[in-house]
């Protein structure tokens, strides 16, 4: 056995004396590897599900054109406006339920699809020239002839059978023998997409001769030069509305923000995670002084025992690191149903619910395990390098020890926060908020042993009886093993009282604002003929029927889109405005002003009275604005008119959107049911659910989508607070096996063990109780990082600061459980100790 | 909303990653059964043969023109039409509608400088009103907006045409009128493609005078030359064994003007056939041993090794002359790619023509006399 052969073998023998240590460490470094791991394969995953994503939009977002009430068209318009030399591709796109299951079908003309044509007609061709006889029904040709191929992701082919798409044609549709002969897993296929050639997708929506929009070939000449102005284009006889390219959501953009914010708790797990390992490491070396010494003594070199120390990490962070992957592997596929929820929720990005084990990031995890565990090991391995053989006699105290490391923390503290600080300004934008707020939570960690130290020698001071004095003086001593531990907790609990004093916070404002903003009772769209309308208005219980509408115009060459409403108390009554002037409402409808939503206010930063030009069909318009309302969720920029005032400037523009008010409930009359509207007017005229919706299931649907946002953030936060258990945990375990020495002489002067035993418990919750009592402030002041700063950045919108005391003090009951879970087994360990091992202690102490 | 092209596109381009020979081009190369057949005697009637004729796989409304500007640069304008059944009828199951139609249209048109070869193509579903062909009550052929359009009243509906199309950095508008009358290949318009039975039915009209005007990259220039016009149908085009073809159109300063073509096979030996046409208009057509088609100078391009210059040879008609191409390069990057280009002669007889050649690429190793 070489040099370090034999370091090692020694090194190792601790650990079977000290399994319960050994068991620690790999918890430390497996917990904080398991959810950094766990956040890194979500955001990978998520990743792959935009980049599939992506390519399906072709890599570049394409200008299209469309009805102005966004309904299904003539399809002749597409040949119409070939023959005209515009490149355009006829699209159909809707959903349907195969199964209980809700699917997109997007219907495409691939001779015609931006880029894709050309390469799939071409194979098409020579496909079918392959065919036995024409029967067979593979490649393009198979996709672009009856009986249709389908495309799926693969997960979907896999589930969905043919017979039930051919199951949910509509009936005129399923005559003349199936229409489709199969599924084809493609990967690439976003989840619950259905593609399939747009003579198919036809029939399946019921949409015979009917496009949805125009795609716009990047390469197209005829509308480049007519984006500017020419909102309307005529043909065959279809209105149709051009919407730019740019006219989108930058999902990527948003959703980073999602990301970012995962991968700010994962390291805050892992930061977590690390001061267990560090604490256990640094214990260890402690333990094992004498050995080093020893090792030393012998003739082994510096070189040889570092490297043996820094083997025995790695070896454990390898190890560990596995385990803490695998873990992490769970982790995400427990939360992943909530993050694919949220991402569809809050961007409408489809992510798949199925992860796979990636190379990348379990390398990813097992790397940063091990850099983090060196890291966490630097301080004991520099101990271990500067450890001299006739090292004995010096002996430093903890107490000195620590107050040098306090020191150092303060001077630490300060230079992290300012410069987190700064960097954070200096960066901007959500990094730099993001780095900001992690560097004053750091800096409040490291200030935190100081700050306990302070309140333990005062309340020492301020002790009157003996015990009390002993307690604080205890407690005092015991702050340098705990600190860590404390620290982690610190952080966890500002984390989580920042998140759930955001998330109340944006739940209390959503609701509010949502009761307020959706003030109809029934909402009704494709409703051309007006069929449906005549039917409601001679309803009893409907009161008025409220057109609205949306209309596309620029501001600064930026899209805006514009609401056009009828005046109505509707509206005047409860639609949030942030900010207004007097009588706004009355501008707005007297056509003389009009409303931004926030994102355009504050984006833009316009102020109130401000005059803005935006550009419409019939040229530049002028607009005064007397208000800003909150429009949370919108990614757009928004501005409300009069409907009239629109229909004058927009040519062909319909308000074809209505919002029906139902009467008010008389007394011996059974109250009008919107929800029986609904169901009645569904019955008679088969729209469908997207057609027409009830105030409240409307509510309900947008709460739900709402409360499925903070899902993953409240479980992250959940589990940091967890590992932060387990260092505290591990903290008081590593005590435990040294707290005898220090009782057994108060037990010789009579106090008994029970009240040891109580008193030792009593002071870890006190300390956590001064840590979640200083994790308040600091909490709250996450809290306003994340609404007045990240959430702005990330979303646009400011919410207001609410606070929630009932949250903290169950978050400070929390601590305090935690710290008494902790402890219970030196509690039980002291409170059992036979009176034989006190006296031995003591003795042999003395 | 816009999804799923790219991903087409990759799906499509995965499966196209081998290269379209000739053999492969609308499967010209496979079996023919199930679709229309090719057989001798049948009698042309006009104008209704100047539409599409179903049942047949593949059809193609093709022209070339060699013009020149005042200034006497020459130019060559191509404009082709192709209508492709996907599956033969009786492979069709019975579900109606215009997407289900079993015809696809392909558009190749091109523009070739001495400097420059600008190629474009479209493509568009059977009955959806993007593309057609109609014979009456006027002949016109279009997809998108480039067409072919008669622009005379009576009973060849080919007499005068107006064609355009557009590309990246081209576009061209010419009008062409009929100076001779249309020509039957083969016998009697039935043209056959191998000892086989393999065969089209195959006329043309060889002689066009056009005037017009052409844009390159935004500059008009005022053009006039020739131009020929090819009809051809066949449900069969190809033997399995045969790579490839070298076709020719050559109009002559005196008038007269030839089509001749060359069916490689490397199993069976090449096939070849043609018609000359006298100035006065009358079409013989040239027997196999007639023609000696050599290749004289290849050319190496990004895709593709080509025989670029040629000397072409049929002795019964006193043809000797040797082409040289205005733009070597004039390979069509296409889907389907090939080399596709105006030629000039010299020789015992001046004149011009267009030559085609598919079925080359990087690995073509030259035979048949000209230089490996």
């Amino acid at each position: 056995m070489n040099g370090i052969g034999v370091v090692l073998a020694t090194l190792l023998s601790h650990w079977r004396r000290s399994p319960w240590q050994a068991a620690l460490l790999i918890t430390g470094l497996a917990s904080a590897t398991a959810l950094l791991s766990g956040v890194l394969a979500l955001n990978h995953h998520a990743r792959i599900n935009y980049d599939v994503a992506a390519r399906q939009i072709g890599g570049v977002a394409l200008g299209r054109l469309e009805a102005p009430s966004s309904a299904p068209f003539s399809q002749a318009a597409f040949a119409d406006l070939r023959r005209r030399g515009a490149r355009v591709s006829p699209v159909v796109e809707g959903r349907i339920s195969i199964d209980g299951s809700a699917f997109v079908i997007l219907g495409v003309d691939i001779a015609t699809a931006p880029r894709g044509g050309a390469a799939g007609i071409g194979n098409g061709a020579r496909f079918g020239g392959a065919e036995d006889g024409g029967q067979a029904n593979t490649g393009v040709v198979g996709f672009l002839m009856p009986p249709y191929s389908v495309l799926a992701a693969p997960e979907v082919a896999g589930r969905l059978s043919v017979g039930a798409l051919n199951g949910a044609l509509p009936g005129a549709a399923a005559e003349g023998g199936p229409l489709f002969a199969q599924v084809l897993p493609q990967a690439g296929v976003a989840a619950r997409t259905l593609i399939m050639d747009i003579g198919a997708a036809q029939r399946l929506l019921d949409l015979p001769g009917m496009a949805t929009s125009l795609i716009i070939d990047p390469d197209d000449r005829f509308f480049s030069d007519k984006a500017s102005g020419d909102f309307l284009i005529e043909a065959d006889g279809e209105r149709l509305r051009y919407v730019d390219a740019a006219d989108g959501v930058d999902a990527g953009r948003l959703s980073g923000s999602f990301h970012l914010n995962l991968t700010a708790f994962g390291l805050l797990a892992f930061f977590v995670g690390l001061l267990i390992v560090h604490s256990v490491i640094a214990l260890s070396f402690e333990h094992r002084k004498g050995m080093f010494r020893a090792m030393r003594a012998c003739g082994v070199t510096t070189l040889e025992a570092v490297a043996g120390f820094a083997v025995e990490v790695a070896a454990f962070a390898l190890g560990a690191g596995t385990l803490g992957v695998a873990l992490g592997f769970l982790v995400a596929n427990a939360i992943l149903p909530g993050v694919a929820m949220t991402l569809e929720g809050l961007y409408g990005e489809q992510v798949s619910r199925t992860l796979d084990v990636r190379p990348e990031w379990v390398v990813a995890g097992l790397v940063v395990c091990l850099a983090g565990a060196l890291l966490a090991a630097a301080a004991s391995l520099v101990r271990l390098a500067r450890l001299g053989v006739t090292d004995i006699a010096r002996r430093e105290t903890s107490a000195d020890r620590f107050m040098k490391a306090m020191h150092r923390s303060i001077a630490l503290a300060a230079f992290v926060g300012a410069g987190g600080a700064a960097a954070g300004v200096a960066a901007g934008g959500l990094v730099g908020g993001f780095a900001a707020m992690g560097a004053l939570l750091l800096a409040a960690a490291l200030l935190l042993p100081a700050a306990l130290a302070i309140i333990v020698d005062v309340s020492r001071r301020c002790a009157t009886s003996p015990m009390t004095t002993w307690f604080w003086a205890d407690a005092r001593q015991q702050l340098p093993a705990m600190a860590l531990a404390l620290q982690a907790l610190l952080i966890a609990l500002s984390a989580n009282i920042g998140v759930s004093t955001m998330v109340n916070g944006f739940r209390d404002t959503f609701v509010d604002w949502i009761d307020q903003r959706l003030a109809g009772d029934v909402f009704l769209r494709n409703d051309p003929t007006g069929e449906v309308r005549g039917w409601l208005a001679a309803r009893g219980e409907v009161d008025r029927l409220l057109p609205f509408g949306f209309a596309e115009a620029r501001l600064e060459g930026d899209p805006l889109r514009v609401l056009a409403f009828t005046d109505d108390e509707t509206y005047t009554d409860h639609w949030p405005l942030v900010a207004s002037l007097p009588d706004a409402w009355g501008r707005v409808a007297r056509g003389e002003a009009a409303l931004v939503n926030e994102q355009a206010y504050r984006r833009r930063e316009l102020r109130l009275g401000d005059r803005i030009s935006i550009s419409t069909p019939s040229g530049e318009l002028t607009l005064d604005i007397a208000g800003a309302y909150s429009d949370y969720g919108n990614p757009r920029e928004e501005a409300m008119a009069n409907v009239d005032w629109v229909r004058s400037h927009w040519p062909g523009f319909e308000a074809d959107l209505f919002q029906v008010v139902m009467t008010e409930p008389t007394p011996g009359v059974p109250a009008p049911d919107p929800a029986a509207l609904v169901a009645a007017a569904r019955e008679r005229f088969a729209l469908s659910a997207d057609d027409m919706i009830d105030q409240s299931a409307l509510k309900a649907f947008s709460i739900s989508i709402f409360e499925r946002t903070f899902i993953v953030t409240d479980a992250l936060s959940v589990l940091t607070l967890i590992v932060s258990g387990i260092a505290l945990f591990t903290a008081l375990s590593a005590l435990s096996a040294a707290r005898l020495s220090q009782l057994a002489p108060l037990w010789a002067l009579g106090v008994r063990r029970g009240a040891l035993a109580s008193l030792d418990f009593l002071k870890t919750l006190t300390l956590a109780f001064l840590t979640a009592l200083a994790a308040i402030p600091l909490g709250v002041f996450v809290a306003w990082m994340l609404v007045a700063v990240i959430n702005v950045e990330a979303f646009g919108w400011r919410l207001p600061l609410y606070m929630y005391p009932l949250t903290w003090a169950r978050l400070i009951a929390i601590a305090v459980a935690i710290a008494a879970l902790a402890s219970i087994p030196t509690f039980v360990m002291l409170r059992t100790a036979s009176s034989a091992t006190m006296l031995r202690t003591f003795a042999s102490e003395k | 909303m816009t999804k799923a092209f790219g991903l087409l596109f990759a799906i499509v381009l995965l499966s196209a990653a081998d290269s379209v020979r000739a053999q492969g081009v609308f499967g010209l190369g496979d079996a023919g059964e199930g679709y229309a057949l090719v057989t001798p005697g049948r009698e042309f009637d006009f104008p209704a043969d100047h539409g599409a004729h179903d049942g047949y796989r593949i059809e193609w409304w093709y022209v070339t023109a060699n013009l020149a500007d005042d200034a006497g640069n020459r130019y060559g304008v191509q404009w082709t039409l192709f209508r492709v059944m996907m599956r033969p009828p009786d492979g069709q199951v019975d579900i109606a509608g215009p997407w289900a139609s079993p015809w696809l249209f392909i558009g190749h048109a091109a523009l070739t400088t001495a400097r420059e070869h600008l190629a474009a193509e479209r493509f568009a579903r059977g009955d959806v009103g993007q593309a057609g062909v109609a014979a009456a009550p006027a002949f016109e052929a279009w997809i998108d907006d480039w067409r072919m359009r008669s622009t005379t009243v009576g009973s060849d509906g080919l007499a005068g045409v107006e064609l355009e199309a557009a590309g990246d950095g081209f576009s061209y508008h010419l009008d062409l009128g009929a100076h001779g009358p249309l020509v039957l290949h083969g016998d009697s318009g039935f043209s056959r493609k191998s000892s086989g039975a393999q065969a089209s039915y195959y006329y043309s009209q060889p002689s066009f005078r056009a005037t017009g005007d052409i844009v390159i990259d935004g500059e008009r220039h005022a053009v006039s030359g020739t131009a020929w016009m090819d009809r051809e149908w066949s449900s069969q085009l190809l033997a399995r064994t045969q790579t490839g073809w070298d076709w020719f159109s050559l109009s002559f300063a005196d008038g007269a003007r030839a089509m001749m073509f060359r069916l490689r096979d490397a199993t069976r030996g090449d096939y070849l056939s043609g018609t000359y046409v006298t100035p006065a208009g009358e079409a013989h057509a040239l027997a196999p041993g007639d023609i000696i088609l050599t290749p004289v100078k290849w050319k190496k391009l990004d895709a593709a090794r080509v025989p670029v210059e040629w000397r072409v040879q049929a002795p019964s008609v006193g043809i000797d002359v040797r082409t040289t191409p205005l733009n070597p390069d004039s390979w069509m990057d296409l889907q389907f790619p090939y080399w596709e280009g105006p030629i000039k002669l010299a020789g015992d007889r001046a004149g011009v023509g267009y030559l085609e050649m598919t079925g080359y690429d990087a690995s073509t190793v030259g035979r048949g006399g000209g230089r490996p």
